[in-house]
């Protein structure tokens, strides 16, 4: 397949090169290449030198913009120069004036030349050269104009005023177009900057694409020449190679033919002399065959036989000419003719060679087996018939017949079970082995006295009719009465050619009418008498052959052995059949007594595979299984218990369950569990104790167990463990705790929000008067007054403060401020506070315990507010404390939760009930000075700190506050 | 000096501010809505506007921005009742050149005044894009 596809390919190139020859080809190619090459270095040269503009474009918009930058800049600059001037007639202003004047004007100009390639930008700048111009001119006047400014008013005269107002408005168009001009150039630049993207992507493209073209184009020239000169090449090879193996072809021939010629003439010089041989062989051939004892034949090769040798002739007492063709089959037995001529026909259609035996009527009229082989003969390589010879092999068929009598005889009585059945097939298989018609089966009686046909046997029905009525039930002969009667009595065979001139057959008539013509009788014998006879007749006379008589004796003796051996087993097979019979009896028997057994047996499986399961169950249950006596003392416990608890079974049988025995518990709980179970059983949790000495809680139900009488004997119970159960209990209940402190919370946020809307509003219609008080009463009191009003105004003046903090604290509240944090060291800080309320507390008789911790480390809060915080819990303490009593702060870090609790606790008044729940509500207060949003304030602070509060008390006892900061996560 | 212009919807705060400004020897108008603060400002003669945080209809932040459109360059000081720091800081982003809540110290206020009369403001800086 790849060659011819090569070969087609190659075919494909010459074709190829005959009409674009390679070397035309070459050159069109390379001229096409640099015609490409040279249009897209065109094209990408063009698209640089765009781009090269396109950026000179935007460097252009970019110093148009620039420069607008500078002039706006000047243009501010300007009048406040001039006014510098004007007010403190200072020369330098006016140089300065001058200056940017100059400046401006140049930079206009410089404008003009940068947008002169853009007329709508270029118009802008000309109006504002214009306007520009216009200001100037009117600044200068202004300037010229002396008596603008009167020092003394410190106001401008009109002139000045209107030139102002003049530029002013002038400034403000300035401002305009200078922003237009600006965005103008900006959207001029964006447009070209995106321009330049664009030029630029599709000039790199083009490079792209320029270069793999180039490299395709080479690469395919370089490939299809390479192919065209290996093609070329090739095909001449070809070429030579083809012409070389024709020359060789032509010389082959030539020397063929000679060859040829010299063989034929050798050949029919050697035919010639073969033939003549052959004749002389065939002569040869036929003396021979004529002197040999074997049968000899041959065919032509149309099945015709046309020689028998000499021996073949004498054989059959023919001659050739009537042997000849197929006449010589008419000898063959008819039997066996249809087998011959099927043999003979396959094997001539095929050619193979063929052996058959078969009997040949000889000379004398007998049939003598032949064996007859034949085997394809050729004259040359050409089938010319068959050549065969015949042997003489009677005397092998006769010694094959007797020995199949033997044979059958001792093949019947080995498949024979009983003398009846043996003697059917033994009578049928002997007549048939020696080609007899008819045979009788005789029996002696039991005392040996006469001898009676018991069986019948011929291929024709009727004669075994006939038969049977010439030798009825009545007939038998005693020893030596007629032909059977004489082999009775002498035990010899006996043979008779024509049974009608033997006057021993007694019932001759019958026989004769019927055409049996030979009998034969052959004895049978136990080894002392004759015990049967066999009979046999044949339609034909046939003489008394000895040996074949010899035969039947010897097979008469064997029958007789195996006749006396059956009925020595039959007598046997009796007394068996008896001892059966017994032995039935006694299995039946047995049978019974043991079917009664299994019965009782499986009743007895029943109820331990019951038991089995139920102990299975037991021992698979993942509760703790334990039965006990009245007493508690362990009978069983499971594996689930032994592993729960740790006690097993060989060590606590007999002794108090464990569950009971622990001694954390209680003797009390033992007794009412034990009498509950005696009544009724009992259920409940309680906790258990493992044998380390570990505990948990479970669930425990007991009960009794009553045994077959209904007498209660021992006692059982089931014990779960309930830990998870109890965890998930204890989970559910922090997580409600936790959910109705968040709605607490959320209240409070709502309400806190609330009221940030309602003081916001409030503090603004409140501070409005407050700030007229205050400065009105400032203003007053720079007056001159006497003394007695200035302390009323200084009571005005601090009352709007007091006013004015009560409104901060309100806004702080509804809205707190962020904290601000530092690292703060809350032992020093809790310290300061109480040093600055020491004094206080003495005088009212106040002892302060103080358990804080030195070193402790640093908290990250705000300080500020949460000394305020402390400050407000301690005076509210003091102040509950009129009458003296202890203030006790104290501070446990708690390094485990991560937090640090500070408790601060007194033995004041204490806060009634009913007020716990409202004292962090704003102005909520029992004092009559009070703004009731301290405790608020100080529990929205904690909160900012992530912190928590909880506040006990009771009236006459005191009040304990307890504050938890976390020691982290203090800067979210 | 050049004039002070007041915008307080209180009429008695306006006459107190207006009090205390003459006091000092300042040049000053008191008005009590955004639109005749406007008209005012358009007319260029004023250095500075002391402005109410909250006022009927457009608020002091609107009014702040609105000022600042006509004249960039005008210092304005915010006045406010509130004294909360996220109305600070709108103010300070929208322009406004300081801050003083409602009651205040007048000699605070007069010291507030001059020392913003005395800058001198800088207009911004066009940005040119980066090529």
């Amino acid at each position: 397949m790849t060659s011819q596809s090569k070969n087609k390919f190659t075919e494909r190139f010459i074709r190829l090169d005959r009409n674009l020859p390679l070397e035309k080809f070459i050159p069109v190619a390379f001229l096409v290449f640099l015609l490409c090459i040279i249009i897209l270095t065109i094209i990408t040269f063009r698209n640089i030198d765009q781009h090269k503009t396109d950026l000179e474009k935007i460097d252009h918009s970019n110093k148009v913009l620039a420069q607008l930058e500078i002039v706006n800049y000047r243009l501010i600059e300007i009048p406040f120069n001039k006014r510098g001037y004007t007010i403190t007639g200072d020369k330098t202003h006016l140089l300065k004036f001058d200056s940017l004047v100059i400046k401006v004007k140049a930079d206009i100009e410089k404008l003009k030349s940068l947008t002169s390639d853009n007329p709508s930008q270029h118009n802008l700048v000309f109006s504002l050269d214009t306007l520009l111009s216009e200001n100037i001119s009117v600044l200068n006047n202004a300037i010229s104009d002396t008596s603008v400014y009167d020092i003394n008013t410190g106001k401008f005269s009109q002139n000045q005023t209107d030139a102002i107002k003049f530029i002013s408005a002038n400034l403000t168009e300035i401002n305009e177009i200078t922003d237009n001009l600006s965005l103008n150039e900006h959207s001029l630049l964006k447009n070209r900057i995106e321009e330049a993207a664009h030029i630029n992507s599709v000039t790199q493209l083009f490079i792209i694409f320029a270069g793999i073209f180039s490299f395709t184009v080479i690469g395919l020239s370089l490939f299809i020449s390479s192919n065209l000169i290996k093609n070329k090449n090739e095909s001449e090879n070809l070429l030579k190679k083809s012409y070389g193996e024709l020359e060789n072809r032509v010389s082959e021939r030539t020397s063929d033919l000679k060859e040829t010629n010299e063989k034929l003439q050798f050949e029919s010089l050697v035919r010639i002399k073969a033939e003549h041989t052959i004749r002389e062989s065939e002569q040869r051939f036929r003396e021979m065959a004529d002197s040999s004892s074997v049968l000899v034949w041959i065919t032509d090769k149309d099945k015709q036989f046309t020689y028998f040798n000499k021996a073949s002739l004498d054989f059959t007492g023919r001659t050739l000419e009537m042997e000849s063709g197929k006449g010589w089959t008419e000898g063959i037995h008819p039997d066996d003719l249809n087998e011959y001529k099927k043999v003979f026909k396959n094997s001539f259609d095929k050619k193979i060679p063929f052996e058959i035996e078969y009997r040949l009527r000889s000379i004398n009229e007998e049939y003598l087996w032949l064996l007859d082989k034949g085997i394809p003969r050729y004259k040359g390589s050409e089938f010319a018939g068959y050549t065969g010879s015949c042997i003489d092999i009677n005397e092998r068929k006769k010694n094959e017949r007797f020995l199949k009598i033997q044979y059958d005889i001792s093949k019947t009585l080995a498949e024979s079970d009983s003398i009846k059945e043996a003697s059917g097939n033994l009578l049928k298989n002997i007549c048939r082995d020696i080609g007899w018609d008819f045979g009788i089966f005789w029996f002696a009686d039991e005392k040996n006295e006469y001898i009676k046909p018991d069986y019948f046997w011929s291929e024709d029905e009727e004669d075994i009719n006939l038969f049977s009525e010439l030798y009825n039930d009545s007939m038998k002969f005693s020893k030596g009465m007629g032909f059977t009667g004489t082999i009775f009595k002498e035990g010899k065979s006996m043979w008779t050619k024509d049974v009608s001139t033997d006057t021993s057959f007694l019932k001759i008539e019958g026989l004769s009418k019927k055409g049996w013509n030979s009998g034969l009788g052959i004895p049978i014998s136990n080894g002392k008498e004759t015990i049967a006879i066999i009979e046999c007749f044949n339609k034909k006379n046939i003489e008394e052959k000895q040996d074949l008589i010899d035969v039947l004796e010897s097979a008469g003796r064997q029958i007789g052995i195996f006749i006396e051996r059956k009925k020595a087993e039959e007598k046997l097979k009796i007394l068996y059949l008896e001892m059966e019979e017994k032995v039935k009896e006694r299995t039946a028997e047995l049978a019974q007594a043991l079917s009664k057994l299994i019965q009782e047996g499986e009743q007895k499986e029943i109820v331990q595979n019951k038991l089995k399961l139920f102990s299975h169950a037991v021992k698979s249950i993942k509760d703790s299984v334990f039965i006990t006596d009245l007493e508690n003392n362990t009978i069983f416990v499971n594996e689930a218990f032994e592993l729960t608890y740790g006690y097993y079974l060989n060590e606590i049988s007999g002794k108090e369950i464990p569950l009971f025995s622990d001694k954390n518990i209680s003797p009390v709980l033992r007794t009412y569990i034990n009498e509950k179970t005696m009544k009724s059983g009992w259920r409940g949790e309680m906790t258990t104790y493992k044998k380390d000495g570990t505990s948990f809680p479970s669930y425990l139900s007991t009960s009794y167990i009553r045994d077959e009488n209904g007498k209660v004997n021992s006692l059982v119970g089931i014990c779960q463990d309930i830990t998870e159960i109890k965890n998930v209990e204890e989970e559910l209940r922090k997580t409600n705790e936790i959910l109705i402190e968040t709605q607490n919370e959320l209240i409070y946020n709502e309400k806190l929000a609330a009221l940030g809307r309602f003081s916001s509003g409030v503090a603004h219609e409140i501070r409005n008067p407050l700030a007229n008080i205050s400065s009105l009463s400032q203003l007053i009191a720079k007056t001159v007054l006497d003394e007695k009003n200035k302390r009323r105004l200084n009571y005005i003046i601090s009352n709007v403060e007091i006013a004015n903090k009560i409104i901060k604290n309100l806004l702080n509240f509804a809205t707190p401020e962020s904290l601000e944090f530092s690292n703060v060291n809350l032992s020093d800080m809790l310290n300061g506070v109480l040093d600055g309320v020491e004094a206080r507390c003495k005088s009212s008789n106040i002892k302060i315990e103080r358990e804080i911790p030195e070193d402790m480390a640093l908290l990250n809060l705000d300080k500020l507010k949460l000394e305020n915080v402390f400050m407000n819990f301690i005076a509210n303490s003091i102040e509950s404390m009129n009458s003296g009593g202890t203030l006790k702060v104290k501070v446990i870090e708690d390094k485990y939760k991560n937090e640090v609790s500070i408790n601060i606790a007194d033995t004041g008044i204490g806060i009634p009930e009913g007020n716990l729940d409202k004292i962090l509500e704003p102005f909520f207060t029992t004092k009559d000075d009070g703004v009731g949003l301290g405790m608020g304030l100080s529990y929205q602070t904690i909160k900012l700190h992530k912190g928590k509060f909880n506040i006990k008390s009771a009236v006459g006892t005191g009040t304990e506050i307890n504050v938890k900061l976390p020691i982290k996560n203090r800067t979210e | 000096m050049k004039k002070i212009l007041i915008v307080d919807d209180n009429e008695f705060l306006r006459f107190t501010l207006t009090e205390l400004l003459e006091d000092s020897g300042m040049d000053c108008l008191a008005v009590g809505d955004g639109i005749a603060a406007l008209s005012e400002v358009s007319k260029g003669l004023y250095g500075l506007v002391i402005l109410d945080l909250r006022l009927p209809g457009m608020n002091g932040l609107e009014l702040l921005k609105k000022i600042k459109e006509i004249n960039i360059l005008i210092p304005v000081i915010m006045l406010s009742a509130y004294g909360d720091v996220k109305s600070v800081v709108e103010a300070i982003k929208g322009g406004a050149f300081d801050f003083i809540t409602k009651p205040f110290d007048n000699d605070a206020m007069i010291r507030l005044i001059k020392s913003t009369l005395d800058l001198k403001l800088v207009k911004k800086i066009v940005v040119i894009p980066e090529i």
